[in-house]
């Protein structure tokens, strides 16, 4: 983990000193310290990280990886809009290196540009996730809809989604597949 | 296609754990991140854990001492054992307050007496409503949630006061118990009274009290004084 992190950042070096320049302009102010530094951004990078890879074990390790990473190089006079810069296109390079290495290719990423650009008081707890999903949801055959309301918002397990929808557990299966690739393409059509 | 391997995966999601590594095909990955948003849009889940924050700030405080000499790195080594023992209880609750702690108070852990009641002021922060007056009658708990705090409201006999409702010790959610007037920690089992105290824990190290925030009454609202949304 540590290694690839190290690596990834050799490769950040160039990319950093043009949004460092770009940004400089547009935020002058600078954090006290590591600390604040940490505690401003821990939240927001580990529910992008979250957001990305949907389980918590491996957005802990990936949050933890980027501050590591970035602990070194990055020094608190940098500008608020440089660290976050900063911390973004190392998380970015994190996360693809994490995939990459588990699944040989690219499951998720981080657009840095457009998370720079977009409002930087949003407050992390504000998502419009819940609001896609129940519209992605809505839009699906109702079956489809039906096995991934239970299993993803209820929380239901394969047998008791099985049983609530009066079909054998293979069939529960089958049809959480379906439904995933179904709902993939509506994600990516409404992108 | 390999359905067994996507169908681990997504019970992995499902369940908190650490997906295992296979070599999903294009429809996979489209089914994977399908699976990923859904579970992201959990608005519970997609909180990082207090106790993550806490652990990876004091390893990461470790890691800085790295680059002193010898002597730094072990005087530094013992501050951040300290501050494991007496710090970390603070510490989660100022993450959760949003407070942000100078580092000389971290570094300087000996000059901290633990165990004295705290007041978390933060320095920029405004009047959020978290209850009715009308609700809280004498005795009356309840709990709030704003963008930055979590804390329970108490009526102790007409005086309304607010407590963070983090553990100390690791930084778990407390829970009121209903029954008994207290607030109970799931982790290790320590329990507060209502304006903060140690009750019981079953601990090495008794946790220090919770921390009061400041409360004021406004036009039959409870209101709570919180530092603005990281």
């Amino acid at each position: 983990m540590q290694a690839s992190a190290y690596a990834a950042l050799s490769g950040i070096a160039g990319h950093r000193r043009s949004i460092v320049t770009h940004l400089r302009s547009v935020s002058g102010d600078t954090y006290p310290d590591w600390d604040a530094i940490y505690l401003d951004n821990v939240e927001r990078l580990y529910r992008m990280m979250f957001s990305r890879v949907g389980n918590r074990p491996d957005a802990e390790d990936l949050t933890a990886e980027v501050f590591r990473a970035a602990l070194g190089p990055l020094r608190t006079s940098a500008s608020v809009g440089e660290v976050r810069a900063y911390l973004l296109t190392t998380a970015r390079t994190v996360l693809a290196s994490h995939w990459r290495r588990r699944y040989s290719m690219e499951i998720s990423s981080i657009d840095v540009e457009a998370e720079v650009a977009s409002p930087r008081d949003d407050p992390p707890q504000e998502s419009d996730a819940p609001q896609r999903v129940t519209n992605i949801l809505a839009e699906l055959p109702e079956r489809y809809g039906r096995i991934l309301q239970l299993r993803f918002l209820q929380s239901s397990s394969l047998k008791e989604a099985a049983r609530a929808m009066n079909i054998s557990l293979s069939n529960a299966k089958v049809l959480q597949h379906r439904a995933l690739r179904r709902a993939a393409q509506l994600m990516e059509e409404e992108r | 296609m390999n359905s067994r391997r996507l169908n681990a995966f997504v019970e992995a999601l499902l369940r908190n754990r650490r997906p295992k590594k296979f070599k999903p095909d294009a429809d996979d990955a489209d089914a994977m991140r399908a699976a990923i948003e859904l579970r992201a849009s959990q608005p519970d889940e997609a909180r990082p854990r207090p106790e993550f924050v806490t652990d990876l700030r004091r390893q990461l405080d470790r890691d800085l001492g790295g680059d002193t000499s010898p002597e730094d790195q072990l005087a530094s080594r013992r501050v951040s054992r300290r501050h494991i023992l007496e710090g970390v209880g603070i510490a989660a609750a100022a993450v959760t307050a949003g407070v942000i702690l100078d580092r000389e108070v971290l570094d300087t852990g000996h000059t901290t007496t633990p165990n004295v009641e705290r007041q978390l002021v933060p320095n920029k922060g405004t009047w959020q409503p978290v209850a009715a007056s009308a609700d809280l009658t004498n005795g009356q708990v309840a709990p709030f949630k704003t963008g930055s705090t979590v804390g329970f409201v108490v009526n102790n006999a007409g005086t309304v006061q607010a407590v963070s409702g983090v553990c100390t010790h690791q930084g778990c959610l407390l829970q009121q118990n209903p029954t008994a007037a207290r607030l109970e920690c799931p982790c290790h089992r320590a329990s507060f009274s209502l304006d903060g105290e140690v009750i019981t824990h079953e601990l090495s190290q008794k946790p220090p009290p919770l921390p009061h925030l400041s409360v004021r009454e406004r036009d039959g609202r409870v209101e709570v004084f919180t530092p603005p949304t990281v």
